[in-house]
């Protein structure tokens, strides 16, 4: 019993294992599409940001450039009314100023008469453009500005408003430009520089976050760096992903449980049928097989029979294909064989009826049953002409070495029967080519005599084919009167069935037979 | 840079050309200075610089950064690439032309290309008016000293009356001519030769003095 429990322990882990692997996998697969899809998001954030910041230093300069340009009376109505126009067109730009060496002479946005001059320019360019970051120096109203200067013309840019906040979700965002950084989102937060980052993605567990740094060096370097934490993105997707672990959990355990009952149904019916065997619970009973003609008992066919402690009966239809599928075939037919030279033995000696036994496919594969059958009569004493052998046709298919043992057991003594006759590969060929001494008809034959239907036609050429060769003919799954008729009319000569006994136990099937004794 | 200027006291005394007589265009200063003034000894620029730096062309001090700023940048971008040598320094930028670019061989007339060229300079210096000009001439070492000490104020003084000509006033212009005292090259070989014919404008920063009293713009 031990050992099944380990069997069904072992079975269901890897039961579970199969579900769960899938499961894991899932999720697995769906965590990676939701990291990717949300890496592939900051990266175009990221990318969407130094675009939008180069295209706005890119116009700032191109404005300057049209501004030094234009031939205005400088400070003109006109004049003012363009740097004006300029201003209010561009939601980044806070004022555009109209210089003279050091001196702001007029512009737009910042109050008449403020500069901002701050003491070092962070870039000249060979251009002549001049531009300060954002420092105290630039600062105006409390935003400290980005400052480019080029000829008489100057333009402050808010840096705030090149991250627009709500492309950015629960993101951080830094802006570098030139090296210099620029602006961040939120205000004032840390970021590492970027020449400390590698470009592209960095996964950063001790930190939980995915870090993405994007350069772009068209025009000039600009650099953006953001950071989205793990947190906030589980928190995203933690519904659908619990969701499907959910859903995975409950079809593992259905699984499970359907694993677990099939199982135990199979091993437990298996571990029953062994101890059955080994405490005399399968023993044989015994369909009489009878002369039509007289109704004298001529023998009788042994079956398995399986009956439980509480006195139900196992169905051999279960039991057969269970022992043969768990490889207790031999051992069956052995169990079965005992209680025959039992019953043999108790018999007295001038008796001749001929009991027929079931080999499995198993006996005959198997080199031992022949001295184990051989060494059983010997013991018992009794004669192998006493006991026919019931082969199915299956088995003498196409296999020298089993058509061999079976000429060998003939050559013993033991009669030879065709069981189920006509329903498996009936060939002619093999009835030349074995030695036989009985052919069974099989009930199917039998039951369809009286319904006329198309296998009622074949069983005339079996019987006639049965007769040519010289073989003893058993007719199967007799049933009524008309059907004994048919048969003796055509030539066949014993019968079994439920018409004349159902299958009985040892001391019943002497008492039938001693009835039918004339 | 700024002392190539101010450290030449030894210098041999070069008899004062007569200065031309050209109109002044406008004196602002309370001293007017109606004439190119030559620089006889270092003190003198000194002087003129503190004169300026009470006029009210000078810089706030807290605008020198980036008046330097943007001056480098506008000097840079309208010079570039046209043989003019602009080396910035923290309140000056000299600007360096090369001779062969300025001048006929031994002569002190402008060719066309130096007028054009000083003319883009003059624009400049029309809108930074808080700086002061000092205008040097240098030669090589071939030839009599004496004639290439003539020569090189000769060219200063071209090159200076030119840029009054364009609207720059006289008191923001200096001139000093130095023959071939203050070589920049090997005189050895015709690069380096060439190298030192040359008329260098140290174009230095007037800084407004403050109530504290002090000017900000000399280096040490």
């Amino acid at each position: 019993m031990k050992s099944v429990r380990k069997t069904l322990l072992v079975a269901c882990s890897v039961g579970a294992i199969g579900v769960v692997m899938p499961i894991a996998l899932v999720l697995w697969v769906i965590w990676q599409q939701t990291v990717i899809v949300e890496e592939q998001r900051l990266v175009e954030l990221s990318q969407d940001l130094a675009a939008q910041t180069e295209a706005a230093i890119v116009d700032a300069r191109s404005l300057l450039e049209r501004l030094n340009k234009q031939e205005f009376e400088p400070c003109s109505q006109e004049h003012l009314l363009t740097l004006q126009n300029e201003a209010l067109s561009r939601l980044h730009l806070r004022a555009i100023g109209y210089w003279e060496a050091a001196d702001r002479l007029c512009g737009a946005g910042l109050v008449q008469g403020q500069r901002l001059t701050p003491q070092r320019a962070s870039r000249i360019y060979d251009s002549g453009v001049v531009a300060w970051w954002p420092s105290p120096d630039t600062t105006a109203g409390d935003v400290a500005l980005f400052l480019m200067r080029f000829g008489n013309h100057d333009v402050a840019i808010d840096p705030r408003l090149l991250i627009t906040p709500g492309q950015l979700r629960d993101k951080r965002v830094a802006l570098w430009v030139e090296g210099l950084k620029m602006s961040t989102y939120p205000e004032g937060a840390e970021f590492p520089e970027p020449a400390s980052l590698p470009e592209g993605l960095l996964v950063d567990r001790e930190r939980n976050q995915i870090i993405s740094r994007i350069s772009l060096g068209s025009v000039f370097p600009i650099e953006v760096v953001a950071i989205q934490s793990f947190e906030d993105f589980w928190d995203r997707y933690r519904l659908p992903l619990t969701t499907i672990a959910g859903i995975g959990l409950v079809l593992m355990l259905l699984w499970l449980i359907l694993v677990w009952r099939y199982l135990n149904r199979q091993l437990s019916l298996e571990a029953a049928l062994r101890s059955a065997m080994e405490s005399g619970r399968v023993h044989a009973v015994f369909q009489p097989i009878v002369d039509l003609r007289s109704g004298r008992c001529t023998g009788a066919e042994v079956l398995g029979r399986w009956t439980e402690k509480n006195g139900d009966a196992i169905s051999p239809e279960i039991f057969v294909p269970l022992a043969e599928k768990a490889g207790l075939g031999t051992k069956l037919t052995l169990t079965i064989l005992e209680d025959l030279l039992r019953h043999l033995a108790s018999c007295p000696d001038d008796d001749q009826q001929v009991y027929h036994l079931n080999l499995t496919e198993q006996d005959l594969a198997l080199p031992e049953f022949s001295r184990r059958l051989r060494e059983s009569l010997d013991r018992y004493n009794i004669a192998p002409e006493r006991v026919a052998l019931e082969i199915t046709e299956r088995a003498l298919l196409d296999c020298d070495r089993i058509r061999q043992r079976v000429a060998e057991l003939r050559q013993r003594g033991h009669g030879i029967a065709i069981d189920d006759f006509g329903t498996g590969f009936s060939s002619l060929s093999y009835l030349q080519k074995f030695q036989l001494d009985t052919l069974k008809i099989d009930k199917t034959f039998v039951d369809s005599l009286e319904t006329e239907s198309v296998t009622s036609s074949v069983i005339r050429p079996i019987i006639e084919m049965g007769l040519a060769l010289n073989l003893e003919i058993i007719a199967e799954g007799i049933e009524s009167i008309d059907q004994i008729k048919w048969l003796t009319d055509h030539g066949v000569k014993y019968g079994q069935g439920y018409w004349y006994s159902a299958p009985l136990n040892s001391a019943g099937f002497k008492a039938w037979c001693s009835e039918k004794k004339p | 840079m700024a002392m190539a200027v101010t450290l030449l006291a030894g210098c041999a005394g070069a008899p004062p050309s007569a200065p031309p007589p050209l109109e002044p265009e406008q004196p602002r200063s309370d001293p007017p200075v109606s004439t190119l003034t030559v620089i006889r000894a270092p003190e003198d620029i000194d002087t003129r610089t503190h004169a300026l730096a009470e006029g009210d062309q000078a810089i706030d001090p807290q605008a020198v950064g980036y008046f330097m700023d943007v001056f480098r940048a506008r000097v840079q971008r309208d010079l570039a690439d046209t043989g003019i040598d602009v080396d910035p320094g923290e309140t000056s930028v000299l600007v360096t032309f090369p001779s062969q670019i300025g001048f006929e061989f031994g002569s002190a007339e402008l060719t066309a290309e130096a007028a054009r060229l000083i003319e883009r300079l003059a624009a400049i210096l029309r809108e930074y008016k808080a700086t002061l000009i000092v205008i040097s001439g240098h030669t090589d070492n071939v030839g009599d000293s004496n004639f290439n000490l003539d020569l090189s104020e000769a060219r200063a003084r071209s090159v200076a009356e030119y840029l009054a000509q364009s609207g720059i006033a006289y008191q923001r212009l200096m001139i000093k001519g130095f023959g071939s005292a203050q070589p920049v090259a090997d005189n050895s070989t015709e690069a380096g030769r060439a190298s030192n014919r040359r008329v260098e404008l140290m174009l230095r920063l007037i800084v407004r003095r403050t109530a504290s009293g002090l000017a900000a713009s000399e280096t040490a």
